[in-house]
């Protein structure tokens, strides 16, 4: 099948000759690199301000929509959030909201946190800004396929919203998009908001698979000179097994959406068997429901993974870079997000536990899914081992990483609970499972996004953020978000169900009032405070101090652009030629503590590795 | 340095509050002892590492700070470390894993003696039927059901004929004897759950699925529905008495059987004829 | 394959910090297979398609009904035609690809329309197909084995027709050309010709599988055992 092209056999004795110092033909210089042998990508490059700032081509500008259009949609996720706590805390507060009304925000609110706004943000956002960037592109392979990747994702997001105002309202099946609930009477949005949700979806993952492409080949076939795939940051790992997870978990979503959307329009019964409703029997028959589940969970595990692997990548370098020394352990991190990323497709029926499957397969999925803990652990002691006699810069993109550390770590704990199959037959489907995956995939991604903004934004904006405003908003998003989910996991225990419309009544549970107001009102104020962030970013655009050069002192190759920030096509006139890994922090001998990538070996003649 | 306290406020007030918690456990009152047992066991390894992998993380900051002039450590990886690392947490996770699967095995093997308790589940109710005489329950089809056969059972099937209808959303168990709970639903997913007794499993349209326990305390509990069936999900309530055996007797002598439905009806459809004849 | 295995894990052992291992490293091109940017996405796409079309068999595989009333596989029927129609495309797609490796571009401007025109053939035939099913009362919503079978044809046949959409772009330029330069399109013609590969091993997995698990073999392979 695939030819090497770096045939390895010629390259290790040429660069032997090259210790050696002999040989024709090849220079004994250690700086020696090899000349290009990819042609220069040619750019198209806009001239009016619609094909420079809207139609655009260039990955970063399409990285930053993709960024904003998420970020607005995560707002509309958080507003919905508040009106549910708000009914959950103060039953009846809010006037309209019925139960109609509470299970379509549930549901939309899910989805679009899910789909539409963490997965857009880490591989649509930081996947187009920072890939081509990172391993020395000029720009993503296939530029035009990205842009329409950005505006079919425009699109979708446009479907979606559309669905709050059609007949019916949007659907309200909850985010897993259950058959046959989700396309019978009975459910809020049952007619045109279901269809909208799966039309949505498809163009949704159409345009994905589209950007996915371009990440794809951008990271194994577009890097410049001398990055090799173990020089990469892990961010750039991280989002290039998202993306591969993307690309063969999504079709199950479609194969899902349209089906469903068949069974609704047209009245196939891939998912529905003889139904007996009010007395009447429904025309189908044959189909399964549990076929459903499976399909979802085929997409809705690795979309866990899709999530968190560009979390886990760029919270790596964060710590790295703010802890002054390399990342603990690369290649076991390595490993660990390949290894995730292949586990991940063999542990989706841990969502299924109590679906009624064959209780056979609960043995096979709690067995793989305690499996997957292992490297999860590994990438966590790696993390703080690299703090570890570090030199820690205690700013606010620190702080934002020790957040998640312990979010994470508290999340991950919780799904060992979930994943031990008969632990979790009392706890599947109540409030500890909402605890769980909120603080897991909810808060603790949401903290590596903070982290990154208030890392990348100098590169973005070529200004800081405000690093007093930046540690307020940390504390009142960390405290609080922490006191929401931390005591929710004890309503669970309880026994008080997910996707109750108003808290249950009986006698035993009543004691739980008071700590439904106390999560409401830490939610609100957790959804207020990230105003501090928009503020600060809207100040700090046009007043924060000018970042200048490569502000954190990083060694990666974002930051050593000839402009700041990049201008389209990256690197003026001649790529950069990498001469070493992306983690040289602190190397013993040199006079800085970090050495760009770019740096030729002769610039850092003293320094002296030992060997491990 | 606030950074640091800060953070070990937070660890330290979620193990208090871990322990002086006022919400925990709704007292058990079925045999699955055993899963609380499981839970327990994971709370202490995994609180354990959780606390451990925190207080590490606080020991760092407080430690190695940003100090002008020092240097981090250059020390791309630590093999023996690793190594070490990876086998602890291995072991870790086999003894979570283990006793999981042992309580599993048990959750899904239903002893031989178990009554069971077909729960009839739609858009927003319970119905019960428990076996006559014969031990047995009759074989149903969703096609059957009007309303002369609420349960659909199937007319020719000679174990439906003394089965026990309940049509309400109340049902009685005989203390200390388990039962197996054979779920299916006319319509959409559900979820017969009882806090109290711990397990849980879905009812799906178009097959049966099934869980069983063992009541072991008298008592009144509540049924809740646990998983989503549509706007009605939250009030989607039962009642479950367990009750001794006489007790129990007692109430299952005054319940109706099929026979008992088919022949009052037929008493009606004769009477109707009877006039119409008239 | 074995060499991909041992040169991606290969890759994954390196200790990039290392003095020795930065010299290599340096000299490293900056990509990691000999494939061109188009045929590269003809293979992700295809591992896309792989994924989607063998969940829609597992899917039928999983409710497979008892009662499909699919005797009229075993009588002569229009499958078997489009099937051969779309072995044509690809038998005159790899003469494209052998005569571009030869530099022979006599006859690619012709191969390339009859490539085209035969696809539009199949897709013709397998709608014909769908028309002569529904005529004998078979419709989507008959049972599930109707309803995977459209669902199946249809997203094959819309995968074929997002070939045709790249074939037009592609021909459209070659004609263009004069002959010399047809070379020039080599890449995406080669890759256009991978796609169909592709396409045809879908088809045939769909074939046999529809041929091997319905009604009438079952039955027939029971008969056998008792
Ligand atoms: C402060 C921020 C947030 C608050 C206050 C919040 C609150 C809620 C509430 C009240 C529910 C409904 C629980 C129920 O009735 O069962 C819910 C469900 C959910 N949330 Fe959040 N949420 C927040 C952020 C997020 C984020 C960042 C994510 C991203 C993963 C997320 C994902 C979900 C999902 C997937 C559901 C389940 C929807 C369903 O049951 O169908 N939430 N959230
Ligand atoms: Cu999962
Ligand atoms: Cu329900």
């Amino acid at each position: 099948m695939a030819e090497d092209f770096n045939d390895n056999k010629t390259i290790q004795a040429q660069s032997s000759e090259t210790i050696s110092g002999g040989g024709a033909g090849v220079t004994p210089d250690k700086d020696y690199v090899r000349p290009a042998e990819v042609a220069d990508q040619d750019l198209y490059h806009g001239h009016s301000f619609i094909t420079k700032w809207v139609f655009c081509q260039d990955a970063k500008v399409i990285g930053v929509q993709y960024f904003l259009l998420a970020t607005f949609t995560g707002i509309i996720g958080l507003i919905l959030s508040w009106l549910m706590r708000l009914q959950l805390g103060f039953p009846g507060a809010a006037g309209f909201m019925t139960a109609e009304h509470y299970y379509q925000f549930v549901t939309m609110h899910g989805m679009i946190m899910v789909v539409y706004f963490l997965t857009a943000l880490f591989l649509g956002g930081f996947g187009n800004y920072l890939i081509p960037l990172m391993v020395g592109a000029r720009d993503m392979v296939f530029p035009y396929v990205n842009m329409v990747s950005f505006w079919m994702f425009f699109v979708a997001v446009g479907v979606l919203l559309a669905s709050f105002f059609v007949p019916g309202g949007p659907t309200g099946s909850g985010w897993t998009l259950y058959p046959p609930q989700a396309i019978l009477e009975g459910t809020p949005g049952s007619g045109m908001g279901i269809i909208l949700m799966c039309v949505s979806l498809i163009l949704f993952v159409a345009g994905f698979t589209m950007g996915g492409l371009n990440y794809l080949i951008t990271v194994l076939q577009a890097r410049t000179r001398g990055m090799t795939l173990m020089r990469m940051p892990l961010t750039v790992w991280g989002i290039f097994t998202a993306t591969v997870l993307a690309m063969l978990a999504f079709p199950a979503l479609l194969v899902s959406a349209i089906m469903m959307s068949l069974d609704r329009i047209l009245g196939t019964s891939f998912f529905m068997p003889t139904i007996l409703k009010a007395g009447e029997m429904l025309e189908y028959g044959g189909g399964s429901p549990i076929l459903f589940q499976h399909l979802f969970w085929f997409f809705g595990h690795p979309e866990v993974y899709i999530v968190a692997l560009p979390a886990f990548g760029i919270i790596s370098d964060l710590i790295s870079v703010h802890s002054r020394k390399n990342i603990f352990g690369y290649r076991m991190m390595v490993w660990a997000i390949v290894v995730i990323g292949a586990l991940s497709f063999f542990v989706w029926a841990h969502h299924m536990y109590v679906s009624g499957m064959h209780p056979w397969f609960g043995f096979f999925f709690a067995t793989t899914t305690l499996i997957i803990a292992v490297p999860t652990a590994l990438k966590v002691y790696n993390w703080i081992l690299t703090l570890w006699r570090g030199n820690i810069r205690m700013n606010t993109v620190m702080l934002w990483c020790l957040g998640f550390i312990v979010t994470f770590v508290n999340g991950g704990i919780t799904g060992i609970f979930l994943g031990n199959v008969v632990v979790d037959v009392p706890l599947s489907d109540t409030y500890f499972v909402v605890a769980h995956f909120h603080m897991v995939m909810g808060i603790a991604p949401l903290m590596v996004i903070m982290g990154a903004v208030y890392h990348w934004f100098p590169l973005v904006a070529g200004r800081m953020l405000s690093e007093k405003l930046g540690k307020w908003h940390f504390w009142f998003t960390f405290l609080g978000a922490y006191s929401i989910y931390f005591p929710m996991h004890y309503l669970g225990f309880i026994g008080v169900p997910r996707r109750y419309f108003e808290m249950y009544d009986s006698p035993y549970i009543t004691s739980a009032v008071g700590m439904n107001e106390f999560i409401s009102t830490a939610a609100f104020i957790v959804g207020a405070a990230q105003f501090i962030l928009i503020y600060n970013i809207v100040v700090s655009l046009k007043m924060g101090k000018p970042a200048g050069k490569n502000p954190w002192q990083a060694n990666s190759l974002e930051w050593h652009t000839p402009t700041v920030p990049p201008e389209h096509g990256n690197w003026g006139d001649k790529l950069p030629v990498v001469h070493r890994w992306a983690y040289d922090y602190s190397v013993p001998g040199a006079k800085e503590d970090f050495i760009p990538q770019t740096t030729p070996p002769s610039e850092v003649a003293d320094t002296e590795v030992e060997k491990t | 340095m606030h950074v640091g306290f800060i953070f070990l406020a937070v660890i330290v007030g979620s193990i208090l509050f871990h322990i002086f918690t006022p919400w925990y456990w709704t007292d058990i009152a079925s045999n699955w002892g055993s899963m609380d047992d499981t839970i327990t066991l994971t709370f202490w390894i995994g609180g354990g590492v959780f606390v451990a992998v925190c207080l590490f993380m606080v020991y760092c900051v407080f430690k190695f700070s940003y100090k002008e002039g020092r240097k981090a450590e250059y020390k791309p990886e630590d093999k023996k470390l690793e190594k070490i690392l990876t086998i602890a947490t291995t072991l870790g996770v086999a003894a979570l894993l283990a006793p999981g699967l042992i309580v599993w095995n048990q959750f899904i093997n239903v002893p031989k003696n178990a009554i069971h308790v077909d729960v009839m589940a739609w858009q927003w109710g319970w119905q019960y039927r428990l076996p006559g005489d014969d031990g047995k329950l009759g074989s149903t089809k969703v096609a059957n059901i009007n309303d002369n056969n609420p349960f659909g059972i199937i007319l020719e099937d000679p174990n439906g004929k003394d089965d026990v209808l309940i049509q309400s959303d109340v049902l009685h168990l005989k203390n200390n004897r388990p039962v197996k709970i054979l779920l299916r639903s006319v319509d959409v997913l559900h979820n017969w759950y009882v806090p109290q007794f711990r397990a849980k499993m879905d009812a799906v349209p178009g097959v049966v699925t099934y869980y069983w326990f063992e009541p072991n305390k008298v008592g009144e509990y509540e049924v809740l529905c646990a998983e989503y069936c549509g706007v009605g999900h939250y009030g989607m309530r039962g009642r479950v008495f367990v009750k001794s055996e006489p007790d129990y007797e007692n109430w299952l002598q005054e319940q109706e059987t099929f026979s008992d439905l088919v022949a009052k009806q037929e008493e009606i459809e004769f009477s109707k004829t009877k006039l119409a004849k008239k | 394959m074995s060499n991909f295995i041992k040169k991606l894990f290969g890759t994954l052992a390196e200790k990039p910090w290392e003095k020795e291992q930065a010299v290599i490293d340096t000299n490293h091109p900056g990509k990691t297979f000999n494939l061109s940017l188009q045929t590269s996405a003809v293979i992700i796409i295809f591992g896309i398609s792989t994924v989607l079309f063998s969940l829609i068999l597992t899917g039928y595989l999983y409710t497979m009904p008892q009662e499909q009333n699919t005797k009229f596989l075993f009588k002569p029927n229009l499958l078997w035609v489009n099937t051969i129609v779309l072995f044509f495309v690809t038998y005159f797609f790899s003469k494209i690809t052998k005569d571009l490796k030869k530099n022979d571009i006599t006859k690619i401007k012709k191969n390339l329309i009859l490539v085209g025109g035969l696809s539009y053939l199949f897709l013709f035939g397998q709608i014909f197909f769908w028309y002569q099913l529904m005529q004998d009362e078979k419709f989507v919503t008959t049972n599930t084995y109707f309803s995977s079978f459209y669902i199946f044809t249809a997203l094959h046949g819309l995968h074929l027709l997002g070939g045709l959409f790249f074939w037009g772009k592609v021909c459209s330029k070659t004609l263009k050309l004069e002959q010399k330069e047809i070379i020039s399109q080599k890449k995406s013609i080669s890759a256009l010709s991978l796609y169909w590969t592709f396409l045809l091993i879908v088809w045939l997995v769909f074939f046999l599988t529809i041929y091997v698990f319905n009604d009438t073999v079952i039955a027939w392979c029971k008969a056998l055992l008792t």
